[in-house]
């Protein structure tokens, strides 16, 4: 890999001391981390543990009520438009909405157009090498490229979505849960597919169920409201879970 | 795939009787034809829009705020002058973007609409009665029902060049529009700036029924902004799809309603409304969608 590649392909996020509330409900509380890539990064933790929050607020969506966010040295602190520019985010969704009637080429080029054209955005054929490459890369057949994202299956709307995240070319993407409603046989190949894109891009994906990404981790990060831990695979799995996350389970269950 | 055609056999065949329906009724200018076409080309666009943000409830309300609107124009243009169209535009528009703005900032938009519909509907109580003994309760039940048998041929032009102008604009904006209805906040992290977009469609929804309100009346234009795009979703795909099925099916409407209101001898706005509502809920029995 040439000194150029490994330039454009590094990313640096820093988030420093972050506190959210959402009225007196404490989401996170003094959470600080930092994150390099390329490679996979899973965060682990319970409902409620603040795993969305936390990619929100890296992704400028949610400005917390105290802390900083950094991308490659740039504070972008509850600013989207700025994030964007280094990060892709995915936010969780288990079902295609009912009512749109984009179709899944059309939401993958308006993604393109927005980031790569300027209004009114008359020359969406500019982006069709972009969109087609997106979509292959994601593993859609090119049957489904005319659909209604509302007909996609889970697994299918996932792959749509993740295409649209592969726009612009992001060195950093987020995935809040992008394998909840995946079938087994489709986790692999998501699996498969994120594995392939962690060799560019740094991906942060949350879940609950750690073991489909578990062999192409670099990093694990435990949350429950605090950071827990943070380290490789092994030593934080076998540390701290489930006690750390789960301990109303554990008290009743005894292990 | 054959419901886009049925659909779009009924817009060409209705629209055309339209057009020549003129000829068989002396008293009916082609102002009333003008205006429906200008109507159904701006609610048809604006409605997929609606239906792309699923927008209903602000938009349900928004004919509310138009009937609030006119009689007020009315009153402040006998006291302080003025014109009445541009007042009733403003208070219109400054109404909806108050709800667009309480929306952005966080409370719910069916609370937002709650609201609005609470206070035009009480303001408009006191406002629709002071215009009443004023000007007769003739006009305030036009505005109410509507009335397009009585638009001159200069009305339906201002009519059909509105209707031109929001289809353009709606055009050029549906894209964005219908991205942002999939998810407000990933539209902000691919760098669209939403707020734009949400205050031209504020924009678009104001004006749309604020100057149509005299042409179809307070009852019909709720349901002409609500109803063409749901349609339109049941079995379009992409944007501009349903942009223009949107339309077509508004303009077979308001055809049907034309045509229909002047055999049955009733009013035409009655029966556009009404045909909506049987074609949506003959396309949800026949499981279109």
């Amino acid at each position: 890999m040439s000194s150029v590649r490994q330039h454009a392909n590094t990313i640096n996020v820093r988030v420093e001391s972050v506190h959210v509330y959402y009225g007196p409900v404490k989401a996170l509380e003094d959470v600080s981390l930092e994150l390099g890539g390329p490679g996979i990064v899973q965060v682990l933790g319970p409902n409620g543990a603040g795993k969305s929050t936390l990619f929100k607020v890296i992704a400028g969506i949610i400005r917390p009520s105290l802390g900083r966010v950094y991308i490659n040295g740039v504070e972008v602190t509850g600013n989207p438009g700025v994030t964007g520019r280094f990060v892709a985010y995915m936010p969780q969704s288990n079902e295609p909405p009912k009512w749109s009637t984009l179709t899944v080429w059309e939401y993958v080029e308006t993604a393109a157009s927005i980031k790569t054209l300027k209004w009114p955005r008359l020359r969406p054929l500019k982006v069709r090498d972009v969109v087609e490459k997106c979509l292959n890369t994601v593993g859609l057949p090119k049957s489904l490229w005319g659909v209604r994202l509302s007909e996609l299956s889970g697994g299918s709307y996932q792959r749509a979505i993740l295409a649209r995240t592969l726009i612009g070319g992001a060195s950093a993407i987020l995935l809040d849960e992008p394998l909840a409603s995946v079938d087994p046989e489709g986790r692999v190949s998501l699996a498969e597919i994120l594995a392939s894109l962690a060799r560019e891009k740094l991906i942060v994906v949350s879940s609950h169920d750690p073991h489909p990404l578990l062999e192409y981790t670099k990093l694990v990060i435990l949350l429950n409201r605090r950071l827990i831990a943070m380290g490789d695979a092994d030593s934080v799995l076998r540390a701290y879970t489930p006690q750390a996350l789960y301990p109303r389970w554990v008290a009743e269950h005894g292990h | 795939m054959a419901t886009r055609y049925y659909i779009l056999i009924l817009t060409v065949a209705s629209t055309a009787l339209m057009i020549i329906t003129p000829k068989a009724y002396w008293f009916l200018g082609y102002g009333s034809v003008l205006a429906l076409i200008g109507s159904a080309l701006a609610f048809g666009s604006v409605s997929a829009l609606v239906a792309a943000r699923g927008l209903y409830f602000l938009a349900h309300v928004t004919p509310h705020s138009a009937l609030l609107a006119v009689p007020t124009a009315f009153l402040v243009s006998l006291w302080l002058g003025g014109g009445q169209g541009l007042i009733a535009a403003l208070v219109t528009l400054a109404l909806l973007l108050a709800a667009g703005y309480a929306i952005g900032r966080g409370v719910g938009g069916d609370v937002a609409a709650s609201l609005l519909a609470s206070f035009t509907a009480s303001s408009s109580a006191i406002v629709l009665y002071e215009a009443q003994k004023r000007l007769g309760a003739a006009s305030v039940s036009s505005l109410i029902l509507g009335d397009p048998l009585l638009v001159g041929l200069s009305e339906g032009a201002i009519g059909l060049a509105l209707g031109l102008t929001v289809f353009l604009i709606s055009l050029s904006i549906a894209r964005e529009v219908f991205y942002i209805g999939l998810s407000r906040e990933l539209a902000a992290v691919d760098g669209l700036k939403v707020e734009v977009y949400d205050y031209t469609l504020y924009t678009l929804i104001a004006l749309t029924t604020v100057v149509m309100l005299g042409i179809v009346g307070f009852l019909v234009a709720s349901v002409l902004i609500l109803l063409p795009g749901a349609i339109a979703s049941l079995f379009s795909r992409g944007s501009i799809e349903t942009l223009l099925a949107s339309i077509a099916v508004a303009l077979a409407a308001s055809a049907l309603g034309l045509i229909g209101g002047l055999a049955l001898n009733i009013t035409p706005s009655g029966v556009i409304g009404f045909t909506l509502v049987v074609l949506y809920a003959s396309l949800k029995v026949f499981r279109v969608g």
